[in-house]
């Protein structure tokens, strides 16, 4: 196994923590590793939410997820933003803090969107000295999740895998990889995903991410809407086979079933990873 | 830290384009204009597919901004989808986002300026029903965000001193909002909650008392005297002075009883945080 550059703990396999699923979760303290939230969801509220979170964050690992750092942005970095953000991972002890390589608006607007980034050296200094700010301002390594995109730039002159290991690599980031991203991406663009599964650094990711979609035939929208499909499994297990396993986490978010139903749709990746174990280990072995 | 002058560009050029809410080729043509470009030029910064043309892909953005704000506002404004239906909702939406876009990481403060384009909204028909409606909808969302509290005890309120009585002042949750109306939309909005008939939007003066009770949000319809009673208490005006002025204002028969009963129900209902004298 290659750990991770930062050891960061291997929390297991966890499921997004959405508001249909709080009054379970307090009642029954499901057997579920950790759960991740979308960060902007508690930094302002004063109510229930934070309620259920510092309840939740007693019993089970917190792992802070965002959609708004918007760090490929022209736009000055948000520091409210930024102070709120620290302000939550130290009272939930996350240990660490991800967003996704996206711009989500400018001129002071938010279209709440992950928006994609032209993919040249142009756009990669830039991200690289704002990954490097995040970081100190957080006083942690900021985490970056591989985006699912619908577009490409005609003035791109690199592939995403390749942005985004030099990123990592030349800001000290680590990686949430998102392995149904890959596979949207990989549809919607025309690349082969093992490619990017096998360019990637896997020492510095230190999360996977898992999710269903919804394939309109000409293109597949990342709608976290349902089980992982076959391929994603197998693009998954291919990484896993090169980084030896990572904290792991379904994403559900739109027509989202029982807790009991994303629990077991996470938990197909511990069998997965333990195949893989075995397998890795047995041609070691041999 | 310099700012790439080619990425704020496209940003620029492709955020304009992804919040039209024209055709495409209106929106095409606002986005090259903001960016002082030709619409070939800028139709170039995108590549296509085998199947899909660029603007075909950049419209799986703009498609689902429309949708994200819509669902964002349709969870904080339940009352005004069923008033409107889906289909006025949306456009409404589509107005609203135009002149207050979202200008915070946090999508729930979309809501903010609701209530106060609904009232300029010319397009809206029974404007001062739907900013009534609006009005009580973003209390309810901004009771459920506030700082919790501990509310006063019973005991507290007994302990105090009867000769401090005429100086007291009460002071509120931080979750309590106050709000007079010129339509009956609590009604409204209770009977959507119990999918009943709903009350016809005639104008009726009404008034409602928004609370958080631990993490639940309450409504609580008052009449005028104690909505009176109870906004020169939350106004931090002396407790006997505000009994004064509200008894001179109804008939002094039975008004003690009456205000008794009102004080009471706030009080065990959570409403009020802390006395001061």
């Amino acid at each position: 196994m290659t750990p991770n550059r930062w050891n960061f703990p291997d929390l297991g396999y966890g499921i997004g923590l959405r508001s249909v699923h709080f009054g379970e979760i307090l009642e029954t303290n499901p057997p579920i590793d950790w759960f991740e939230i979308i960060s902007e969801n508690f930094m302002d509220t004063k109510g229930r939410p934070l309620y259920v979170l510092d309840q939740i964050a007693e019993r089970y690992p917190i792992v802070m997820h965002g959609v708004s750092l918007s760090i490929g942005s022209t736009d000055p970095l948000d520091l409210e933003y930024l102070r709120k953000l620290k302000e939550l991972a130290a009272r939930v002890r996350s240990p660490w803090v991800s967003d996704h390589l996206c711009w989500t608006g400018v001129h002071g607007q938010n279209v709440h969107d992950l928006l994609p980034m032209p993919y040249n050296e142009e756009t990669l200094r830039y991200t690289i000295e704002r990954v490097k700010a995040v970081s100190e301002i957080l006083e942690r390594p900021l985490v970056i999740e591989n985006p699912s995109s619908y577009v490409e730039f005609a003035n791109s002159t690199m592939t995403e895998w390749d942005f985004l290991a030099r990123l990592a690599e030349e800001s000290d980031c680590g990686l949430l990889f998102d392995v149904n991203n890959v596979y949207v991406s990989s549809f919607n663009h025309s690349f082969d995903p093992n490619l990017y599964i096998d360019a990637i650094p896997h020492d510095r990711v230190v999360q996977y991410h898992l999710a269903g979609h919804t394939n309109k035939e000409t293109h597949i929208i990342d709608t976290h809407n349902d089980h992982v499909i076959d391929q994603v499994w197998e693009l998954y297990r291919r990484s896993c086979a090169l980084s030896g396993g990572r904290s792991t986490l379904v994403e559900w978010d739109d027509d989202i079933p029982d807790l009991a139903v994303v629990h077991a749709e996470v938990l197909k990746a511990k069998a997965l990873r333990s195949q893989t174990a075995t397998a890795v280990g047995g041609a070691h072995g041999d | 830290m310099a700012t790439s002058v080619a990425l704020a560009k496209m940003q620029s050029w492709m955020q304009t384009y992804l919040v039209h809410f024209g055709t495409e080729e209106e929106a095409l043509s606002d986005a090259s204009r903001a960016v002082d470009t030709s619409v070939e030029e800028a139709a170039q910064y995108i590549l296509p597919t085998k199947d899909l043309t660029a603007i075909d892909r950049l419209e799986i953005y703009r498609v689902q901004y429309l949708m994200r704000m819509t669902d964002a506002l349709k969870i904080d404004f339940y009352g005004i989808v069923d008033y409107l239906g889906e289909d006025d909702f949306e456009r409404l939406v589509e107005r609203y986002v135009q002149k207050f876009p979202s200008r915070n990481y946090n999508l729930d403060r979309l809501s903010d300026h609701f209530p106060e384009f609904i009232l300029q909204d010319e397009k809206l028909a029974r404007r001062e029903f739907l900013h009534d409606l609006a009005r009580l909808e973003l209390a309810v969302v901004e009771s459920f965000a506030a700082e919790n509290a501990q509310p006063l005890a019973v005991e507290t309120i007994q302990a105090v001193p009867e000769d401090a009585w005429e100086r007291a002042v009460m002071h509120p949750m931080p979750g309590f909002r106050l709000l007079s109306f010129h339509y009956p939309v609590n009604d409204y909005i209770q009977a959507v909650k119990d999918n009943t008939p709903r009350p016809k939007a005639r104008r009726q003066h009404s008034w409602t008392a928004v609370y958080r009770r631990g993490y639940d949000v309450w409504r609580l319809g008052l009449e005028r005297p104690a909505y009176e009673l109870l906004s020169a208490l939350v106004s931090g005006v002396a407790l006997s002075t505000a009994i004064d002025q509200a008894a001179a204002r109804v008939s002094k028969k039975g008004m003690e009883k009456q205000i008794f009963q009102w004080f009471n129900t706030w009080v065990t209902q959570g409403i009020f945080q802390k006395v001061e004298y």
